[in-house]
């Protein structure tokens, strides 16, 4: 009986002490338009950010290809044009990723005002242009462009037996690389249609802020 | 986009819940101005949401308990209690008052008990009566009452312990 007087006790002055510090939130004052546009920043930072760890991955083939005929130029001295137009593609689609890795990060998380008023129509337009330009570089130029050539140059127009042991060397790299791209492509795909659900999520919280000013400072 | 007769409604339904509202997002969020915004801010979305919904709305303290509660616990990251505990705890340690020490007790409590039993004691020390805290976790008087002292006992050897 005595402990729970005592407990009973304790709670009313936990009490005074809770509603204290309760008040203490008066001090965070809400700027309604800069919390809007900080979740919208989130979002951003979020699913493109995943993406971009994706694409990397899904860069995998290339990068090891990259790297195959950075070693068979050197290795060899002799002049090829498949490797050449390998590393080019490479270093095209690694400094496009660079681009956009940097270009997120000059966005200002905490001025985020910006990204969707000004930044907006960039972020969407270099996800398009990236999305079209890997589904040319790794699905196009690897598997139409590059390895046909490279078949030419290395075992003088004999196709056939080149693919047969290019399939049996290199299936591993092909199947995971051809997974990662796949799965990459639909959740682009998804991102940019979750986008556009999301301006229209937007419109639903500017409306909301303009009457739900009042309920904040009640 | 929003009907005028909505917003009134919503603002007369939810504003009078206002307290309770920022005052779990700010139990959860208050260690960082950002993140109790947000948590606000996620919040009254939800309710919006569903209130647009048609959800039920015959018990308005359970919907917007319950909408509040899961949308906080959703959005705040795992350490976000932790964190503003921790916050106030060194705040507590710098002031050399006698308040401090049971701010202390208070936060060791906070930090021990369970989700669902912090709940309750947030609503305890929110100065909700039985029959409100039944009405928001949508049970009868007897069980609030039961899972309540519970809690006390639960409390009672957290303060033993210290």
């Amino acid at each position: 009986m005595q402990t729970e007087i005592s407990i009973d006790e304790k709670i009313f002055s936990y009490k005074k002490i809770w509603q204290n510090e309760m008040d203490k939130k008066q001090e965070y004052n809400v700027d309604l338009a800069k919390v809007t546009k900080r979740q919208h920043g989130k979002f951003y930072y979020k699913y493109i950010f995943i993406m971009k760890i994706f694409m990397f991955f899904g860069s995998f083939a290339m990068i090891k290809y990259f790297f195959d005929c950075a070693v068979a130029l050197y290795d060899t001295k002799y002049f090829s044009i498949p490797y050449v137009i390998g590393i080019i593609i490479t270093i095209l689609e690694l400094y496009w990723f660079v681009l956009f890795v940097v270009r997120i990060y000059q966005i200002n998380i905490n001025d985020p005002i910006t990204i969707f008023e000004k930044k907006q129509n960039l972020i969407l337009w270099m996800e398009k242009v990236e999305f079209i330009f890997t589904s040319i570089t790794s699905l196009f130029a690897y598997f139409l462009l590059i390895i046909p050539l490279d078949m030419y140059y290395q075992y003088d127009n004999n196709f056939i037996c080149y693919f047969g042991g290019f399939l049996a060397k290199r299936w591993p790299i092909i199947l995971i690389g051809t997974v990662i791209n796949i799965t990459y492509y639909y959740l682009n795909i998804k991102v940019i249609k979750k986008i556009k659900d999301d301006i229209s999520l937007e419109n639903i919280r500017i409306n909301l802020n303009i009457f739900r000013y009042e309920l904040y400072t009640r | 986009m929003f009907d005028e007769e909505d917003k009134r409604k919503f603002k007369q339904e939810i504003g009078q819940y206002m307290e309770l509202i920022k005052n779990i997002c700010y139990s959860y969020g208050g260690y960082k101005v950002y993140s109790y915004q947000d948590l606000l801010q996620e919040t009254l979305l939800n309710l919006w949401v569903g209130f647009n919904n048609g959800v039920e709305k015959e018990n308005m303290l359970a919907y917007v308990y319950r909408t509040t509660i899961n949308t906080v616990r959703y959005y705040s990251r795992k350490n976000d209690l932790k964190n503003s505990v921790i916050k106030r705890w060194n705040e507590c340690e710098e002031d050399d008052s006698a308040v401090a020490e049971e701010k202390m007790e208070l936060y060791d409590i906070m930090v021990n008990l369970s989700n669902e039993e912090r709940d309750l004691f947030q609503m305890v020390l929110n100065d909700f009566t039985m029959s409100e805290i039944a009405e928001a976790l949508e049970t009868t008087e007897k069980k609030a009452m039961k899972k309540w002292e519970s809690v006390k006992t639960k409390i009672a050897k957290i303060l033993e312990r210290r």
